[in-house]
């Protein structure tokens, strides 16, 4: 690993528990940040969650590493990316869960083929254990390390229910199953929802974890990918079941998703997450974001990464945006955590921005 | 005034003597209903040894769906006629057995541009056939489609202009035949890739996007030549811009890639003196501009249950777009009251149709769609729809 994270690691011969091989990064992940006597990261993590008036805004910036949240999905994410990361990009594989990949540049490798497009043959169809408790033993130590350095924990889901359901059905058949196989439209999603509890019950075993986090991109550029209706009927019960259970093991959840998702605002809050993490807040607007979200449910967002990526961004307008963004949070209840997007190779910023948005959030 | 007349007035943002009123009738479950007749859906014969392979075999002739399509699209006129309606949409389509590898359960069939339908049965046994698969999803396997299909394009224009003919010499004495042309130019391109790599190559190659688009371009200017020779006077264009929630593509994206396309398509069918309505299902009030921008004359569907408010679009727009749709296909034209049905013809009235402009038609088609509603809804129009319009 080349130190930076999200920087994908094909040259490692076996990329698995990345963590325990890539002691540097561990060391920065781990290295204590500034608090007020007596408080942990952790703390302040949870005072912000709890709008309970934390000192500062917590944060987990990338350039250089400092962060007040040990996130699993930094060191180590099942499910996507093992059998991909050191293969050439072109290369075809198939992935854990059968869906038949492509090596691209991005993050997630391009899917060519999936298993799922008729429903008819998810008897026949083989799951992944990503619950299995040895891909966990992993975790003990590092939570251990995290809680003992004050971290606020977060685990990650390894099933994200929605990305996996696109991935094994197709996008076209996708959007056509709950109308055009809706039996086992509703089987699966069923069966990642169990997937998924299970594997909260793993990490709820190998320590002390904060929040269990899913990314679950529901939203494109101009609205939602599926209609509310569907959403309501079909996602949102399962979404709600996770949610209990996380909320019941004592954790929090985390809900990272992109695109303009204003309306699923009030479905989350109704839901019960308890933070929502956006990398494209101008899609909704930052005084929208705090009308709708201020006392009610927690932001954890980066700067907007496509205005990120805007040509001649300068110092100013840099420090204008995040000043529009924290602004109605600086009152002093809580509401608002600041990041970093953990995927700098996706986006393209100047070589100020990540120094210059750190000082920004922490002024 | 006649059936034509009232079309053409209403097209040119003048009171005719009444709202026009155009059917979307194109499923064979309406069409029986209203002829009394009973269609047969070929799919459920696919299963047995024999005649599935009799009707694969059909399924694989030019004649068959010419003939087919000619058939269903006489019998949606002759159905809207009976109804009393103005006019009616009529399609061609051009399907092929698709030979390739699919899991999709049902016959699969491909169009000419690359991309899979999957020809299946519905729960109440009506045929249905849907875009199910992309078979171009790579610039490689774009350029060999292009070249393997390359003399059927020239035979799909003219077997559309033929289709179109035949419905104008049996039906244009007593109906207007609309011209749609469909899928249009963001569908072709995008469907025969596949929405996701659709996207991702519009970044990462986005030269292959553009020869794709340049090349659906032409192609769609010379299909709409064809739809329009036979005195088609009304063009639909199909491309669904939006869905439930919002554009399918950002739309400023959508201006870069498909602006100039629009606009030389609007100006083709002005250059023939015809006048150009765009189809675009979804929430798409954040197109409305760029579709007076790009020169088109309408815009039809307006979905209500994609938020589509008439009286707001007509707010938005004004006279510079010709409003038609708008009436409920979920509910209202499935299982509505007299009155419901009533109560919502009025409502579209008074929204949009003061100073001409407006055609009164259901939003969209599918087997539900009930033809004693619809004709509930003529009937309604005629009652309502008498210019002066009065009331609030």
């Amino acid at each position: 690993m080349d130190g930076r994270i999200g920087a994908r690691t094909r040259a490692l011969p076996d990329s698995r528990f990345v963590a325990v091989s890539c002691g540097s990064l561990l060391d920065d992940v781990l290295r204590p940040q500034p608090t007020p006597a007596g408080l942990t990261s952790r703390d302040i993590v949870r005072k912000s969650i709890g709008f309970d008036s934390p000192d500062r805004f917590p944060y987990s910036f990338i350039e250089p590493v400092a962060s007040d949240f040990f996130e699993t999905a930094l060191l180590h994410w099942r499910g996507y990316f093992e059998q991909g990361e050191s293969l050439a990009l072109g290369t075809r594989y198939l992935d854990d869960w059968n869906v038949q990949r492509e090596v691209s540049s991005g993050l997630f490798d391009r899917v060519l083929t999936s298993p799922l497009r008729d429903l008819s043959q998810l008897g026949k169809y083989s799951y992944p254990d990503l619950a299995a408790p040895e891909h966990y033993q992993v975790y003990e130590s590092l939570f251990a390390k995290a809680q003992d350095a004050g971290k606020y924990i977060v685990a990650a889901d390894p099933v994200l229910l929605f990305e996996r359901i696109r991935d094994l059905v197709g996008f076209e058949a996708m959007l056509l199953a709950p109308f055009k196989q809706r039996n086992g439209f509703e089987s699966l999603l069923d069966r990642l929802t169990d997937l998924t509890l299970a594997c909260l019950d793993q990490y709820a075993d190998a320590g002390e974890v904060d929040a269990f986090m899913t990314w679950q991109d529901f939203g494109a550029q101009s609205g939602l990918i599926i209609s509310l209706d569907v959403f309501r009927e079909f996602f949102q019960p399962r979404i709600a079941r996770i949610i209990d259970a996380t909320h019941r093991r004592g954790m929090h959840f985390i809900w990272h998703c992109c695109g303009e998702i204003s309306s699923l605002i009030p479905e989350a809050i109704t839901m019960g997450v308890d933070v929502l993490q956006l990398d494209q807040p101008r899609l909704i607007g930052h005084a929208a974001l705090a009308e709708r979200c201020a006392g009610k449910i927690c932001l954890w967002n980066s700067v907007d990464t496509i205005w990120s990526s805007t040509p001649d961004l300068s110092v100013g307008a840099l420090e204008a945006e995040i000043e529009a963004m924290t602004a109605p949070f600086r009152c002093g209840n809580g509401g608002f955590m600041a990041r970093h997007y953990p995927q700098p190779d996706d986006i393209v910023v100047p070589d100020f921005f990540h120094s210059a948005s750190r000082r920004a959030f922490l002024k | 005034m006649n059936f034509k007349e009232r079309m053409l007035t209403a097209m040119n943002h003048e009171e005719p003597d009444r709202v026009p009123v155009m059917g979307l009738i194109m499923d064979p479950a309406t069409v029986d209903q209203v002829l009394g007749k009973n269609s047969t859906n070929v799919v459920k014969f696919l299963d047995k040894p024999v005649v599935g392979r009799a009707v694969q075999k059909l399924l694989d002739s030019n004649w068959f769906w010419d003939r087919m399509y000619f058939k269903n699209f006489s019998g949606a006129l002759e159905s809207a006629t009976r109804l009393g309606f103005d006019a009616n949409w009529a399609i061609y389509a051009f399907m092929q057995i698709y030979k390739g590898e699919t899991n999709q359960k049902g016959a699969a069939l491909n169009d000419v541009f690359g991309r899979v339908w999957t020809m299946g049965t519905d729960d109440r046994g009506n045929l249905s056939v849907d875009y199910s698969q992309a078979l171009c999803p790579t610039e490689a396997a774009w350029e060999a489609w292009v070249e393997e299909k390359s003399a059927l394009f020239d035979r799909v224009i003219r077997n559309a202009t033929s289709f179109h003919q035949m419905l104008v010499d049996a039906h244009g004495d007593k109906i207007m035949p609309i011209g749609y042309a469909a899928p249009g130019i963001f569908e072709n391109s995008w469907q025969a890739i596949g929405f996701v790599d659709f996207t991702k190559l519009v970044y990462e190659n986005p030269q292959f996007i553009k020869r794709v688009v340049e090349f659906q371009t032409d192609f769609y200017l010379r299909y709409l030549e064809g739809v329009m020779q036979p005195g088609v006077e009304i063009v639909l264009g199909g491309d669904d811009l939006g869905q439930k929630t919002g554009p399918l593509m950002r739309p400023d994206l959508i201006e870069k890639l498909y602006g100039e396309s629009y606009r030389r398509v609007a100006d083709l069918v002005h250059s023939y003196g015809r006048k150009f309505v765009f189809h675009s299902c979804g929430k798409i009030y954040q197109f409305l501009d760029k579709f007076v921008d790009w020169g088109f004359d309408g815009i039809i569907t307006m979905e209500p249950t994609a938020d589509m408010d008439l009286g707001r679009v007509r707010e938005q727009v004004g006279h510079k777009l010709v409003l038609i749709g708008n009436l409920d296909v979920s509910h209202l034209l499935v299982k509505g009251t007299r009155d419901e049905i009533d109560a919502a013809v009025k409502k579209a009235i008074q929204d949009a149709a003061r100073g001409g402009g407006y055609i009164l038609s259901a939003a969209h088609s599918h087997p539900y769609v009930d033809a004693t509603r619809l004709q509930w809804m003529v009937e309604s129009a005629h009652e309502h729809g008498r210019y002066p319009i009065r009331g609030s």
